[in-house]
């Protein structure tokens, strides 16, 4: 059998991320997440796999996910590529504008931990060393399934601890 | 001025490289470059070695040029190619040499530590009443793109732009010295994501001719059709883009589908929707799975039926500065498709890579992305990577945008933007 050729993350994450924002104790008011995605130094490749999901046919518009180019509305920081030292300062400041309950997702193997340019002088290595991180989603690039996986985890994992009901989400305008 | 050009050159001294030798001009030869030359191209400028390296295009073949500091100094070619400004900068910035006569002598990028401004380059300021700028970036647009743009208005109308990079900067020419080129393939192959096969390609093939080797027919045909696929995935993206930009979301929203089921296919076929560390030196890492290939084949003509509609009149009348390049993607891909189906139906059989002797040389490798030539410089020492240099067409294309933008309101640059689809971290490294 060939490859699934866009697998999505397992399960379970969602239980994991469960457990990280209960101890945070963060929680979203509603059911939508509007992503504002800063570059922090990526070769492209992820922003490419970001385009896809913006067109994925069930993607967006069915989970309540939306991207904004304006912090103050964002919900959620989608971090690509290693942070570098140059960018650094915009990433924080992007973060600083956004209004709480806020959260950061770091999407891709360099923003995950470094990945191949882990420990080059002019980078500081994954997203977690500049922003405090509450998601990741690995691989270089992640597939458009996972990372609207990744996504919904966040949405999902932020819903369970208060009610499990039925999940109905409108796409926001 | 052409005839001293041509005369400068076939006097100097050669040395082995491939795909042409090394010529070395004398520091007083190389002077008389700054004047420029109609006949030749300039692609990139670097130092290595004591010397200052040079790579030009003319009479359609590769000019490779050399000359040694003095006393860590040469001189600027800048004043006859404007292209080399940003090169002179850089290498300025990498290794302390100083070009004489530069046109342009601030830093190229900052390399300093985190919290100081001071290393950033700054920008030109503009003299003069009536004119105002307006900063964008390096955080902006819906998915950011990493640059910092700073606009000079003259009214509603851009009088100038410039452009401060630096934020995708991660070190790679620096990561890729030391290792086997095996193991620095990874890195060429991050250099730019929609350009991964064509650097890891340029590069594979500058390390193969540097040890006197080439990979199998199999290989040679399989990355020929890949580097196709992946214009023609990079023209559906910035296809996309400029309708979006243009409003067409309907039109955008096509062009994105369209590319994202060429990447599902591929997965299928090379197993990465991105094709990326496949392209290895010696040949490929993975073969491809025929069985999947009518998969590939339909999402290409579907690929070709999406780009036609570009060519319709009210398409184009709302692209406007952004047309024509809008129509020569929307070109270009259709014939791309066309091509990459001929080849897959006359794949020859055979193994997929040869293995890398650990050789010592020099050679310049080139491969085609959807903007533009790709060259990797490679020199070998013991089946080592004891220097490299990397000229991506964005060093080229980003001066050409901030000349073109000049006159347009900001609707229009954006279109003209997307459609130039510059990677700023082929330009960071
Ligand atoms: S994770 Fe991979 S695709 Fe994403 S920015 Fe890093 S190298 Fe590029």
């Amino acid at each position: 059998m060939n490859p699934d050729p866009d697998p999505a993350t397992p399960d379970s994450t969602v239980r994991v991320l469960a457990e990280r924002l209960a101890a945070s104790g963060q929680a979203l008011l509603g059911r939508s997440l509007a992503v504002r995605h800063v570059d922090a130094g990526s070769c492209g490749g992820c922003e490419i796999e970001l385009a896809a999901v913006r067109v994925l046919r069930d993607g967006l518009s069915r989970s309540g996910i939306t991207f904004t180019d304006d912090p103050r509305a964002a919900d959620v920081l989608l971090i690509t590529g290693v942070a570098t030292t140059n960018l650094a300062e915009a990433a924080q400041r992007t973060l600083a504008a956004m209004a709480p309950p806020r959260f950061v997702v770091a999407m891709g193997d360099c923003a995950v931990d470094g990945g191949v340019f882990k420990g080059s002088a002019p980078v500081l290595g994954g997203a977690e060393r500049i922003l405090p991180v509450d998601l990741l989603i690995a691989g270089c690039p992640p597939t458009p399934r996972q990372i609207i996986a990744g996504l919904l985890a966040l949405l999902e994992a932020n819903a369970a601890p208060v009610r499990r009901t039925p999940r109905r989400i409108e796409p926001k305008a | 001025m052409t005839a001293d050009f041509a005369i400068l050159i076939g006097s100097a001294a050669t040395e082995p490289a491939s795909p042409v030798a090394l010529r070395v001009l004398p520091p007083e030869s190389w002077a008389r470059l700054a004047a420029g030359d109609a006949t030749a191209r300039f692609l990139g400028l670097w130092i290595a070695r004591d010397r200052v390296h040079a790579l030009f295009e003319h009479n359609g073949s590769p000019l490779f040029l050399a000359s040694p500091l003095v006393e860590r100094r040469y001189a600027a070619l800048s004043p006859g190619w404007t292209l080399a400004a940003w090169f002179e900068r850089l290498a300025h910035d990498l290794t302390g040499a100083i070009a004489n006569n530069a046109a342009d002598t601030r830093p190229a990028i900052r390399h300093g530590v985190a919290g100081t401004d001071a290393a950033w380059p700054r920008f030109i300021e503009t003299p003069g009443e009536g004119f105002y700028q307006i900063g964008q970036g390096p955080v902006s647009g819906l998915i950011a793109t990493p640059a910092h743009r700073r606009f000079t208005l003259d009214g509603a109308r851009i009088a100038r732009l410039e452009h401060r990079l630096g934020y995708a900067h991660r070190g790679i020419l620096a990561l890729m010295r030391g290792k086997s080129p095996r193991a620095a393939a990874r890195f060429a192959a991050r250099i730019a994501g929609g350009a991964t096969v064509a650097h890891a390609l340029a590069f594979a093939r500058a390390a193969e001719a540097a040890s006197g080797t080439t990979a199998p027919p199999r290989a040679e045909t399989l990355r020929a059709i890949m580097l196709n696929i992946e214009r023609i995935t990079s023209d559906l993206s910035a296809l996309a883009a400029t309708a979006e930009a243009a409003g067409h979301l309907r039109r955008a929203t096509v062009l994105g589908r369209v590319r994202a089921e060429i990447a599902a296919a591929l997965a299928l076929v090379f197993g990465h929707r991105l094709m990326m560390d496949l392209v290895v030196p010696g040949g490929l890492a993975a073969d491809a799975r025929p069985d999947e290939f009518p998969r590939l084949t339909a999402a290409l003509a579907a690929a070709s039926r999406a780009v036609r509609g570009i060519g319709r009149v009210s398409v184009r009348r709302d692209l406007r500065g952004a047309a024509p390049l809008a129509l020569a993607r929307a070109r270009s891909a259709i014939n791309l498709a066309a091509t990459a189906r001929d080849a897959l139906a006359a794949l020859p059989e055979g193994i997929i890579a040869h293995p890398l002797p650990a050789a010592t040389g020099m050679a310049i490798g080139a491969a085609a992305s959807a903007t533009g030539m790709i060259h990797h410089w490679v020199m070998l020492e013991a089946g080592q990577i004891a220097d490299v240099f990397v000229i991506d067409p964005a060093t080229r294309l980003l001066p050409a945008l901030e000349a073109a933008s000049v006159g347009m309101n900001f609707d229009e640059f954006a279109l003209l933007s997307e459609i130039y689809g510059i990677s700023f971290g082929a330009v960071d490294l």
